[in-house]
């Protein structure tokens, strides 16, 4: 992550050379960071439909509003998504909470009928989205980015927290993920 | 002297300086006990992994191509209206409520900085409103626009403040339903309207934030008003507020799209009553907070001197009462009056409109737990003889 958008001093004349530099930095971080970001999201929603209107969103409030002078505008991104993203989980889960009391369950694949591998997977992933849920926010923050492929730098940077810190807040969220797991039975 | 676990991870993790890189490796081969350690952590990191890994995006799955997501991020762009903050938590582009809005709005501007005092009882102390107070205030409106284009206000909503939607807008629902879901005995006038209403939901919302008071700070500084005094003891506090799901019962024409404008703010509807019902919004808090500061950094907030804000705090009992900011920039009255049984609140609001001005009444009142907002566009007394027949 090492793109960061200059703000210019403002003057007439470069006001236009603001607003061009600017679209040229938002599209490079585009470029480099979608497929990570849809990366995050998924893992949290489970859904492509889902994980694309969500990462949109995030880019969109991206393109309208750059995060404040100084601060890494893709780290702003990841933080941003892991927010939106385990909102949706929530509510997801409510829904089907909702939708299981009131006679129906609802599953999470197609309605045309799916090889049983398919079905499977389904199962599997709602039990460790069930499990991230049930964890303290941060750490599964953490888990799910580190999950996407980000390095400590950039999970530090991300979730403002202390390079230093990563590996003892890492080791302790995944005892707790396992421990979370392990109930599940 | 045995390694710290977070070492270990972070070395395993390939995250360490080659200085530690070294030290760990040597102290590693002579100890038995921090390699049964190494050991365990590694095992339990893979057994992870491999779970996570699951979740991962199959070739099927795989985010759209660049070139394809961009085009759909110009289309979302363009759809995407510029909307205020406050509206966009709280309201929906398509919903006639245009009195309800102006409800919900100033109950969303005054639940932002909560007074809240927590019963001692319980650990997250619950705040449940009886009634409402209403200060007329001068420049609520100043206030709400340097909030909606601070950056750092915005980015406390984008990334510290959770949001929940709690239902979902529905439109023409039956009235057995309406009560259901909004989990209050549906009330509907029985005198003084014609016809059946429309029964639509709006949609509820719960906010929680960890309230990080350099941030909140920083917040009151950009807008100017660091003369604010936050709590210590609010730092690090979790708040959350609840709206739940409201039934708004619309008589006569309600939709905005017929309303003339003519670039007002509020669209004009002479043939609209409009009733609003819901649970009492929640707030919780930790016990112990200082509310009588924070009861007066909210006032203050709203545009009173720093001795009215104290003086009000201190008589108000914000454990069940919600103080609603009435801002006199648009001419709005306020008045106490009896109705539903209750002590109420009657809001006049002046407005122009293309037969010259006229009043939009509006009833606001708290009963058994239950909020009521009744909006009407002509006398009052009409209004309170809508809201005395409430079955």
């Amino acid at each position: 992550m090492t793109v960061t958008i200059e703000r210019v001093k403002r003057s007439s004349a470069s006001a236009e050379q603001e607003l061009a530099a600017r679209e040229v930095a938002f599209e490079t971080i585009f470029r480099e960071h979608w497929p990570r970001i849809y990366g995050v999201l998924f893992r949290l929603v489970g859904d492509s439909a889902e994980a694309e209107d969500l990462a949109l969103e995030v880019f969109w409030r991206l393109y309208r509003r750059p995060p404040p002078t100084g601060e890494n505008p893709a780290a702003w991104l990841y933080r941003v998504a892991t927010n939106l993203g385990f909102n949706a989980l929530r509510a997801r889960k409510r829904r089907e909470r909702y939708e299981q009391q009131a006679g129906n369950l609802a599953l999470e694949i197609h309605p045309a009928p799916n090889p049983l591998v398919e079905v499977e997977r389904a199962e599997e992933r709602r039990g460790v989205r069930e499990t991230l849920s049930r964890l303290e926010p941060r750490s599964a923050q953490m888990l799910v980015l580190r999950a996407a492929g980000l390095s400590y730098a950039e999970i530090s940077v991300a979730l403002k927290i202390a390079p230093g810190s990563i590996g003892t807040l890492l080791a302790r969220a995944e005892r707790e993920f396992e421990q979370q797991y392990q109930k599940q039975g | 002297m045995h390694l710290h676990e977070g070492k270990l991870r972070a070395y395993q993790d390939g995250a360490l300086s080659p200085t530690e890189r070294k030290r760990i490796s040597v102290h590693s081969s002579e100890c038995p006990r921090c390699q049964r350690q190494a050991e365990t952590l590694s095992q339990r990191a893979g057994q992870v992994e491999a779970r996570l890994a699951v979740l991962a995006p199959t070739a099927a799955e795989a985010a759209p191509a660049l070139g394809a997501a961009r085009a759909r991020l110009q289309t979302h762009i363009s759809r995407k209206e510029k909307i205020p903050m406050f509206q966009k938590i709280f309201a929906r582009p398509y919903r006639p409520a245009w009195a309800g809005l102006t409800i919900v709005l100033i109950l969303a501007i005054s639940l932002a900085f909560p007074g809240v005092r927590a019963l001692a009882v319980s650990f997250l102390g619950l705040f449940r409103l009886e009634r409402i107070t209403l200060i007329q205030v001068e420049d609520m409106q100043e206030t709400g626009t340097r909030l909606n284009n601070s950056e750092k206000f915005n980015a406390l909503f984008d990334e510290d403040v959770q949001y929940e939607a709690i239902g979902e807008y529905r439109q023409n629902v039956t009235a057995a339903e309406a009560g259901a879901l909004a989990g209050i005995p549906l009330r509907l006038p029985t005198e003084k309207v014609e016809g059946d209403p429309t029964l639509n939901l709006q949609q509820g919302a719960r906010l929680t934030y960890t309230v990080d008071l350099p941030e909140l700070r920083d917040i009151l500084q950009e807008i100017g008003r660091e003369d604010i005094q936050l709590p210590a003891d609010m730092d690090g506090a979790t708040i959350s507020v609840e709206m739940p799901i409201a039934v708004l019962a619309n008589y006569g024409d309600c939709d905005y799209r017929n309303a003339d404008r003519n670039g007002r703010w509020t669209p004009w509807l002479p043939h609209c009553i409009q009733f609003v019902q819901l649970a009492s919004p929640t707030i919780s808090a930790p016990p112990g907070l200082d509310v009588a500061q924070l009861g007066k950094a909210f006032l203050q907030l709203m545009g009173l001197s720093e001795d009215e804000a104290t003086q009000i705090s201190q008589t108000v009992d914000w454990t069940t009462t919600l103080v609603l900011p009435v801002p006199t920039a648009y001419g709005a009255t306020y008045h106490d009056v009896m109705v539903d049984g209750v002590t109420g609140t009657l809001i006049g609001q002046s407005q122009n409109t293309p037969n010259g001005r006229a009043t939009l009444n509006t009833l606001l009142w708290v009963k058994d737990g239950v909020l009521y907002s009744l909006s009407y566009p002509g006398y009052f007394q009409d209004a309170l003889a809508i809201a005395n027949s409430l079955k």
